[in-house]
């Protein structure tokens, strides 16, 4: 890091004059990539800074990007900066046709936001034009490419000066589509958290280090992670992919990390598992994975056996599973909280099933009781704290479950023009994350969001925990599963389901799923001790997924309270649906048995 | 694999055939070659990209991503295959 650049727009001037390295893009499987240099990224973003200004942006504005292309979208994210402008990204409609649905929550998003400019392409910009009527703020929709043509080469932005403390961009979370949050974070939030990932403690990233990501950059680890850290350090190099290039062939990720020689590379737990399911050797002739140093997994719950799947199936080809870097993050602390051991490779913590149910994450005696791997997260940064309390605010000791709060310089400012869930979020100087975990000689370990825990006769259960076990069963469409609880009063207990998607070609006979469901439930009650009231076995891709394609608990919970998940299951689970439905106090549920849906 | 063969019709007639081999749940209409991917199917995202990459290994040609965006149909999916062949022709 060079002292004294205390913003993100001085860590790109003060890489202005390096000609030689910066960012590469992938745009075609069967293209060479595009190269940009640090000095060639400071004169488009120079550029995009002006022709913002041509359209009337200025210093506060909001602009909304919506930019499929990597090189675009970090051209304009830079020059809203430089304008002193505040980026909105969105994510681009992916594709087959979802444009409705798409529409409304990217409607939601710029209006919360005030976005006066949104830039897009050419491709996307003809399904935006319902936009206008949406956002009062709205003036204009551009393309990128018509926006730079405005002004010439060498524009430059007339009088910003860019501070800490100033709004660098608003990062949209998922959540309730039409009550989403822009997470607020300043230069000041991002230098400190950018500091910790690369510093020492962190990934020792330096002038010679390499990257590579196919994440999208309107998530926080794409952006944060690999466009604004590595400007920071100056690295040498960071190949980007375009994230549905991976989706469709992801051994373009590991062919790529052999190609470029890249040291560092992240991703979500599911994408480990898809390489290992999906990958086939032929495709991975001449691979060489040795080189990569970093391989980090976040964003998202992880699971032990995953990863371990994922090492030992590509070890052949020189991955090393000590580069294997789970780490714990989210958007309110801009980014990252904490790390494992760099080079150390998968750490878990073997724990008493029976006595996690209860909130104490005990080490596991013998081979018999149910035992859990928890992944060790590793410990919080120099200057952030973290704590463990209970539901009352007060702290836990070492290997008490409760909830992770954090605080420190890379804490949000709050959520944009939302003082009302800001205040939730934040209390006392801590940032409530709404995730439950335990500290054990000082390391993190993540159980799962509080909102979904699952409480049978006050033991907790995970439904991440129930998920993978169910997902281990032969016939089951694996990661495709949900766990969820419904109170019910005549139980006087939670009633506990898992709906699992059928493996394609999974025959569906009466008598096969009842057979399977039995498995499942075996499964759990050997693994966790916990007796699963009802398993909905559903066709391939019948559970609800966000935008970025995680499973959705709570809207399964709902869809099976309403009576539309499960269409193809047996008339004697329906019946037991129903008794449960007139049994239940919620409100959801009574809306359903009145034949009025709740609406969204 | 000799390029006149592959007509729109016969891209669909494969992609035919390549459903009926994995499709787990029969769609309550009959396929056709209006049938929407995610709506009348019940893919989801990462097994429609799953068909397109078996498709493209069937047939040695790569999709650009670009082409990917405007995929809705079944009919879709055989143009931009079409598509590919004209681009690895070229």
């Amino acid at each position: 890091m060079t002292a004294g650049v205390t913003t993100l727009t001085a860590a790109l001037a003060a890489v202005a004059g390096h000609e030689s390295t910066g960012y590469s893009h992938l745009r075609h499987e069967q293209q060479p990539p595009v190269f940009l240099s640090y000095a060639e990224m400071w004169r488009r973003a120079q550029r995009s800074a002006a022709a913002l200004q041509a359209m009337g942006v200025r210093r506060g504005d909001r602009v909304g990007l919506i930019l499929p292309d990597s090189a675009e979208f970090i051209d304009d994210i830079f020059g809203a900066m430089l304008a002193g402008a505040i980026a909105v990204p969105v994510y681009p409609p992916m594709n087959l046709g979802q444009f409705d649905s798409y529409l409304a929550n990217t409607t939601h998003i710029l209006r919360q936001a005030g976005c006066s400019v949104v830039i897009t392409d050419a491709q996307v910009r003809p399904i935006l034009g319902k936009l206008m009527s949406g956002v009062p703020e709205l003036r204009v929709i551009e393309t990128h490419a018509a926006a730079i043509k405005a002004v010439p080469v060498g524009a430059e932005p007339a009088g910003v000066t860019v501070g800490p403390d100033d709004v660098a961009f608003l990062q949209f979370t998922s959540g309730s589509t039409s009550r989403p949050k822009g997470v607020t974070l300043t230069h000041a939030n991002l230098m400190a958290n950018i500091a910790a990932i690369g510093g020492g403690a962190g990934l020792q990233i330096s002038r010679e280090s390499s990257g590579l990501s196919w994440l999208p950059l309107y998530h926080d680890m794409g952006l944060i992670g690999f466009v604004f850290a590595p400007i920071v350090y100056g690295v040498r190099s960071i190949r980007f992919i375009p994230p549905l290039m991976f989706l469709k062939r992801p051994s373009i990720w590991l062919r790529q990390l052999s190609e470029t020689g890249a040291e560092i590379t992240f991703a979500p737990n599911f994408a480990y598992g898809l390489c290992t399911t999906r990958v086939k050797d032929s495709e991975l002739v001449g691979v060489d994975l040795s080189r990569l140093r970093v391989a980090g997994c976040g964003a998202e719950p992880i699971q032990h056996g995953t990863l371990r799947a994922f090492a030992d199936r590509f070890a052949p080809f020189g991955f090393r599973g000590d580069a294997l870097l789970p780490c714990y993050g989210m958007a309110e602390h801009s980014l990252a909280v904490t790390f494992g051991e760099v080079a150390g490779g998968l750490k878990a913590d073997r724990v008493d099933a029976a006595a996690l149910a209860l909130g104490r994450a005990e080490p596991a005696g013998g081979d018999e009781a149910p035992a859990l791997a928890v992944v060790c997260c590793g410990r919080a940064f120099a200057e952030h704290g973290l704590r463990i309390v209970d539901d009352a605010g007060e702290p836990l000791a070492e290997r008490q479950v409760g909830h992770i709060e954090l605080r420190g310089p890379s804490v949000m400012r709050g959520y944009w023009n939302d003082p009302e869930r800001t205040a939730e979020a934040l209390h006392a100087g801590w940032l409530r994350t709404g995730d439950l975990g335990y500290l054990a000689d000082g390391e993190l370990y993540v159980c799962g969001r509080s909102k979904d825990l699952i409480i049978i006769n006050g033991r907790n259960y995970h439904p991440q925990d129930l998920e993978w076990q169910a997902s281990q069963v032969e016939g089951v469409r694996r990661g495709n599963v949900i766990a969820f609880g419904i109170h019910d009063p005549a139980l006087g207990r939670e009633y506990v389901v898992v709906a699992a998607e059928l493996r394609q070609g999974e025959a569906a006979t009466e008598a096969a799923t009842a057979a399977l469901a039995a498995r499942v439930q075996a499964q759990i009650l050997e693994a966790l001790a916990l007796r699963v009231d009802e398993v909905v076995l559903l066709p391939p891709g019948s559970l609800p997924k966000t935008s970025s394609g995680k499973l959705q608990r709570s809207k399964g919970a709902e869809m099976f309270a309403r009576g539309e998940l499960g269409d193809g299951v047996g008339p004697a689970s329906k019946l037991g649906l129903l008794r449960h439905l007139a049994a239940s106090r919620w409100g959801f549920i009574k809306a359903a048995l009145g034949g009025t849906k709740r609406g969204e | 694999m000799n390029q006149a063969t592959h007509s729109h019709e016969s891209v669909l007639a494969q992609i035919f055939a390549y459903l009926d081999e994995h499709l787990q749940q029969r769609p309550v209409a009959p396929i056709s070659a209006q049938s929407r991917l995610i709506a009348d199917l019940g893919l989801d995202s990462l097994q429609s990209f799953e068909m397109v990459a078996d498709l493209e290994d069937h047939y040695g040609v790569t999709v650009a991503m670009e082409a990917l965006q405007g995929v809705t149909t079944l009919d879709d999916v055989a143009r931009v295959i079409v598509d590919a062949f004209a681009g690895r022709a070229s």
